[in-house]
């Protein structure tokens, strides 16, 4: 008897040491997924519930992160899918950004805000790939685990995706009469 | 390896995702061209601007309260023993029948004894009802001359209210800890309850025209609850709006004088705050916006959050 609650107390304990430090991680990229904050906090509940879960099937000392995030975005699909908000990636989009010539560098007086409203600006597909890849810091694989999608694909999402944003950035700092550095 | 070869990869060798081979050829490349030094400096400093942007939005920050009930809920998940371990471990003594039996018993217990708590606690209210009512029979008419007590009644209040807004709002170090406005409904006045429904509601309306598309102009609850501060109990509703938060607080308060339509407003140490009274109430609204912004927020909230604490009054 006294077996099974020890037992227990062992699994909450790897899972309090591995998993519940990336609370904050987790929620971050639930609150880019999510359209308010209210479902990012549901979503970020429902991947720990689903991830205290199925702790058992978790490696100890393998990328943690990447296996919550793997749960969020399952959990994430479900919820698009049957919120009726699944929608295909268009390769018009990736034409858009075959377009894309030399891009000078982004100068460096530009704020925070104007970076983060030049990455919302971003047709989905690239965002998702530059705030797993560039902001998260996960693999290629990873991020193409995540989506769904081939390695091929990450891999010119996120190269597309950075042009598309430093062109974004340089015209928004053109506009303002901003130079760009070097 | 040439500037073109270069260019084509740079992207994986920014990712770290290039065969070590790879690697050493592209850093001998780059130790002899400076053009495509500058070209990757670039595609640095573009990386490393995002990610601080991104992970240093307030509005990406994880509310540390709803980080601590999820800890708390997912503890008592993972240790709570399920009926079915219960039967594995032998508790039940590998009986079915005895386990259902005990489980019957359990659910007659458990059935009798909500029952028996909620008439008690009834009783407890009924009793606290007739307490406070007394009380107030007791309590001394008004004394003719209350412009300063009043104000001093004001700014003890007000004190505690700005004092609430920056440890829990901004710091959140409260000593105890915040509980939901549904249990502060049960337990310390009907007003708690879905006063942050009514709260954004009566915002939304005002700020949805307003908004320019971006995230951070949007209006939106951060967290919701019940708090104290320095003994003193407020319903606590925190907005996020433009990156920064804003405390709505409501308490009990018997403030002497006439119950007004007013809203004043004044600074207190780094932040403003919008007051209002209605009988038995005192409402702020906190922020280090401008005080006009300050002021325009309290107005757009106050008809519906009086209406809100009435109604509440009414059916108490």
């Amino acid at each position: 008897m006294f077996g099974v609650g020890r037992k227990r107390e062992e699994e909450w304990a790897a899972f309090e040491t591995e998993a519940v430090p990336l609370m904050a991680d987790v929620f971050r990229v639930a609150n880019y997924l999510a359209p308010n904050r209210e479902e990012a906090e549901d979503l970020t509940q429902e991947t720990f519930a689903q991830a205290l879960k199925s702790f058992h099937r978790y490696t100890p000392d393998t990328n943690c992160r990447a296996w919550l995030v793997t749960i969020l975005y399952h959990l994430n699909s479900k919820r698009k899918y049957k919120l009726g908000r699944l929608k295909l990636v268009e390769d018009t989009e990736e034409q858009i950004a075959n377009t894309v010539a030399f891009v000078p560098p982004i100068p460096e007086q530009l704020k925070d805000e104007e970076i983060l409203a030049a990455l919302e600006k971003l047709p989905q597909a690239f965002r998702d790939v530059v705030v797993l890849s560039d902001v998260e810091e996960f693999s290629y694989k990873e991020v193409a685990e995540f989506l769904q999608v081939p390695i091929g694909t990450v891999m010119s999402r996120l190269s597309r995706g950075r042009k598309l944003l430093r062109q974004q950035l340089t015209d928004y700092a053109r506009s303002f009469g901003i130079a760009a550095e070097g | 390896m040439r500037c073109q070869e270069f260019r084509e990869m740079i992207d994986s060798y920014l990712s770290d995702e290039l065969l070590v081979e790879t690697n050493h050829e592209v850093l001998r490349h780059l130790e002899s061209c400076a053009a495509c030094r500058n070209e990757l400096a670039a595609h640095r400093t573009l990386r490393t601007r995002v990610r601080a942007a991104v992970k240093g939005a307030p509005d990406a920050q994880i509310n540390p309260y709803f980080a601590r009930r999820l800890e708390m809920n997912l503890r008592e998940t993972a240790l709570r023993p399920t009926v079915w371990t219960k039967i594995k471990s032998g508790a039940f003594l590998n009986s079915p029948i005895l386990a259902a039996t005990t489980a019957a018993c359990l659910l007659f217990g458990v059935l009798f004894g909500v029952n028996w708590l909620r008439s008690a606690s009834e009783d407890v209210v009924v009793r606290q009802n007739q307490t406070n009512k007394s009380a107030e029979n007791l309590r001394p008419k008004e004394e003719p001359d209350t412009a300063q007590i009043v104000q001093a009644a004001w700014r003890e209040i007000t004190h505690e209210a700005v004092g609430d807004h920056e440890n829990c709002a901004l710091h959140f170090r409260l000593k105890e800890d915040p509980i939901t406005l549904k249990k502060a409904a049960d337990q310390y006045g009907k007003f708690n309850k879905d006063l942050d429904k009514t709260v954004i509601e009566s915002l939304r309306e005002v700020f949805s025209e307003k908004t320019s598309g971006k995230t951070s102009d949007k209006i939106q609850i951060f967290e919701a609850h019940s708090c104290v501060f320095q003994g003193k109990r407020f319903a606590h509703v925190i907005l996020l709006y433009r990156n920064r938060r804003i405390s709505v607080l409501v308490t009990e308060a018997n403030l002497p004088g006439e119950n007004d339509e007013k809203i004043l407003s004044e600074a207190i140490k780094s932040v403003f705050v919008a007051r209002f009274r209605t009988t038995r109430h005192a409402v702020f609204v906190i922020s280090d916006l401008t005080a006009g912004e300050n002021v325009i927020i309290a107005e757009a909230l106050a008809p519906a959050v009086r209406r809100h604490i009435e109604r509440s009054e009414a059916g108490a």
